[in-house]
């Protein structure tokens, strides 16, 4: 290629041979002990593994106190009523198609598998219902409502209780009347991976879903909650810094969603938040598997 | 612009890791012009649309030292990377997903410039 000719660089020593036409393969140096324990970087160490040795993470570890000055300043919390009392909320709002509470879905949509197992999946229209949801990966981004499989447990779920959890933590933050909003978009950041990926994870089974956006109207008032807003707060509060009353709204908001879906499956719960690594943008909500056979427990 | 290249797909079964745990490869090399070349990827399994955290770093000619260029670019697959010499730049080719199919079938550029890393020499 003349004066600008061709190199192969990169290699993965684990995939063999190296796909460079016409060049040399390239050594490749395994760095990950040195990265993953790198002694300079605080927090590293050998008795600590992966994401549980960065900064962040010995940060999240650290920050409990943090977390309770946020949830500390938020407004005096209402009564919180067990996942059974919270049916009459979807009473109200039942007859949706397909379903009956406040999603819009219908089993018999195949099953999926993952790590020898198969799932009985479910179609959820995202466009219907008193819950619409779309895919948002950048929830400042416009996002488009589809059809959407999912494990047929997770719809039902969500179908009884998320808009449940959502009024509650309406209730909560902003002290509307309980039952309100009768409605609500959420934004998500997918359900189902990539078959390259995750594979023991319960998203490959279409049994969680990342959540990053909630967005409802009550008496003409648009509130829109977004996860982002909720990690600042967290990583401000970790750094001993302030964070916008916003930011700190928008945190207690989606810990009481949390709180609430967590209710629904003791006792370990089922959420993952900004308090653990990678859940920076988004809380992960799931359906747990009792017994697990080889899942993650969330 | 210098071709650069490749580097496989991840594959679940080779690098997979829950949440909570890394699981890294690193991949070094050359690129004539700019320097040595190191690559990092983590699989860390969240948010599901963008599994992979990508992080370059390059020596910039003589000098030992490997400096940041890219940090903790999230995507769902690494695919490759080129050096573009006139604008003194890394073009890093990441995988996108995509939610309707579950899969990382889509393809976005990421531009790193070096001018802040790299002077020129």
């Amino acid at each position: 290629m003349g004066s600008v000719r061709a190199i192969c660089i990169l290699l993965l020593v684990s995939f063999g041979s190296a796909g460079c036409p016409g060049g040399a393969t390239m050594p490749v140096r395994s760095d990950r002990e040195a990265f993953l324990y790198d002694s300079s970087v605080p927090g590293t160490s050998e008795g600590c593994r992966g994401h549980a040795c960065d900064a962040g993470m010995t940060d999240a570890v650290e920050s409990v106190e943090a977390m309770q000055k946020i949830l500390s300043s938020a407004p005096a919390p209402q009564s919180c009523a067990d996942p059974e009392s919270l049916d009459f909320l979807n009473d109200q709002f039942a007859g949706n198609a397909g379903s009956g509470g406040d999603i819009a879905y219908r089993p018999g949509a195949g099953s999926v598998s993952s790590n020898g197992r198969s799932e009985p999946q479910a179609s959820w229209d995202e466009c219907s219902g008193n819950l619409r949801a779309a895919y948002a990966d950048d929830p400042r981004s416009p996002a488009r409502c589809t059809s959407r499989k999912l494990s047929v447990d997770l719809a039902k779920k969500l179908d009884l209780h998320l808009m449940s959890c959502i009024r509650e933590a309406a209730a909560r933050e902003l002290q509307l009347p309980k039952g309100v909003p009768a409605t609500a978009w959420i934004g998500h950041m997918g359900v189902s991976p990539d078959a390259n990926h995750s594979a023991r994870s319960l998203h490959a089974l279409g049994r969680a879903i990342d959540l990053n956006l909630v967005k409802f109207r009550h008496q003409g008032k648009d509130y829109s909650f977004s996860y982002l807003n909720a990690s600042k707060a967290y990583r401000a509060s970790v750094r001993g810094g302030n964070a916008s009353a916003a930011d700190q709204s928008a945190y207690r908001f989606f810990k009481s969603i949390e709180t609430c879906w967590n209710r629904l499956s003791p006792p370990a719960g089922a959420s993952v938040n900004c308090g653990s690594p990678h859940h920076d943008d988004h809380v992960h909500l799931s359906v747990p598997l009792r017994p697990n056979p080889g899942f993650y427990d969330k | 612009m210098v071709m650069v290249v490749l580097a496989p797909r991840l594959h679940a079964s080779e690098i997979w890791a829950p949440a909570s745990t890394v699981e890294s490869k690193v991949m070094t090399g050359a690129i004539a012009g700019l320097g040595d070349v190191r690559v990092r990827i983590d699989e860390v399994g969240e948010p599901i649309s963008r599994p992979v955290r990508i992080q370059v770093e390059v020596s910039c000619g003589e000098e030992e030292s490997f400096k940041a260029a890219l940090q903790d670019e999230k995507a769902c697959a690494f695919r490759d990377l080129a050096y573009d010499s006139k604008a003194n730049a890394l073009k890093v080719r990441v995988g996108q997903y995509d939610p309707d199919a579950a899969r990382c079938s889509g393809d976005r550029t990421v531009t790193v410039s070096l001018k802040q890393a790299c002077r020129r020499h």
